[in-house]
């Protein structure tokens, strides 16, 4: 049986749905899986600062690589990116704003303020392979996609838990799917962006491993 | 590094207050900005147990005008 998606490894997807609707994205990739986990109080989430990866950085990357705003002013609740540009000619520094808000609310507080429903937003996201009970199926719309390769980090993260003979897959675990190269994607290619390799990005977070995350 | 930061702004600043596309735009993301706070502290504020006036009163509008706006997004609780 594959191991269950613990808690923290399910606020960490919450987080990514956050952050691909922050940027405007209309799925989830391994990208905001990674944006989410630099971000997240997690032992894995502390070994990919400490090596340089964080929110702020991967976020930079990802709108230098992938500058598509699909949602943009479709939602007005996630309606685009807020114009930096224009708000300092009047002096105010929106990533101060930002920082500010988020350290209240958690990443993503600002471009995505609101949540659209009042079930617990990890009852909402449909992990791979877990499908919701049929009284919530006809409501269960509202969220992002995951990319084959997002649902393949998933999948990898299970495998990862199994290798070390856990009982559920944790952040930690997500962290190494997807962190590994051979799995192609954004994410390698933001990390090789930041100039970190992944042999010591794993043994940091290995280092800092907790079967309990 | 300040005083370059300082000259930026006057600069922008000046700006602002002659070109009509500068100025406009900023008073666009300012809006969009002020949307996005108050929708947080709205949706914040009833979820800690706030009622409708108590929101409404801080913003300075009418209990109803509040309700309108948010009521349907946020709901009860």
């Amino acid at each position: 049986m594959s191991p269950l998606f613990s808690p923290a490894l399910r606020e960490t997807v919450v987080q990514a749905h956050r952050q691909a609707l922050g940027l405007g994205h209309d799925f989830i990739g391994g990208e905001h899986l990674l944006l989410a986990l630099a971000g997240s109080w997690t032992p894995a989430g502390a070994a990919l600062r400490e090596q340089g990866v964080t929110p702020d950085q991967v976020r930079a990357q990802i709108q230098r690589l992938l500058p598509g705003a699909s949602l943009a002013g479709r939602d007005p609740r996630s309606a685009g990116p807020i114009d930096a540009e224009a708000l300092a000619t009047i002096g105010i520094d929106l990533e101060a704003v930002r920082a500010r808000v988020e350290r209240a609310f958690g990443p993503g507080a600002l471009s995505y303020p609101v949540r659209c429903s009042r079930r617990p937003a990890w009852r909402r996201i449909r992990l791979p392979g877990h499908r919701p009970s049929r009284r919530h199926r006809s409501r269960s719309g509202g969220h992002l996609p995951f990319t084959t390769r997002a649902k393949q980090m998933l999948e990898c993260a299970q495998r990862e838990a199994r290798a070390q003979q856990a009982t559920t897959a944790g952040a930690d675990h997500l962290a190494l799917a997807v962190i590994a190269t051979d799995g192609g994607g954004m994410a390698p290619a933001i990390l090789s962006a930041l100039g970190v390799a992944e042999a010591p990005l794993r043994a940091a977070i290995l280092d800092r491993y907790r079967p309990a995350s | 590094m300040l005083t370059d930061m300082n000259t930026t702004l006057e600069l922008t600043e000046g700006a602002a207050s002659n070109d009509p596309d500068t100025g406009l735009r900023a008073v666009a993301a300012l809006r969009t900005l002020t949307d996005r706070l108050e929708l947080l502290q709205v949706e914040n504020a009833r979820r800690i147990g706030w009622s409708w006036q108590d929101i409404a009163s801080r913003l300075g509008v009418t209990k109803q005008t509040v309700h309108r706006k948010y009521g349907r997004l946020i709901g009860r609780k």
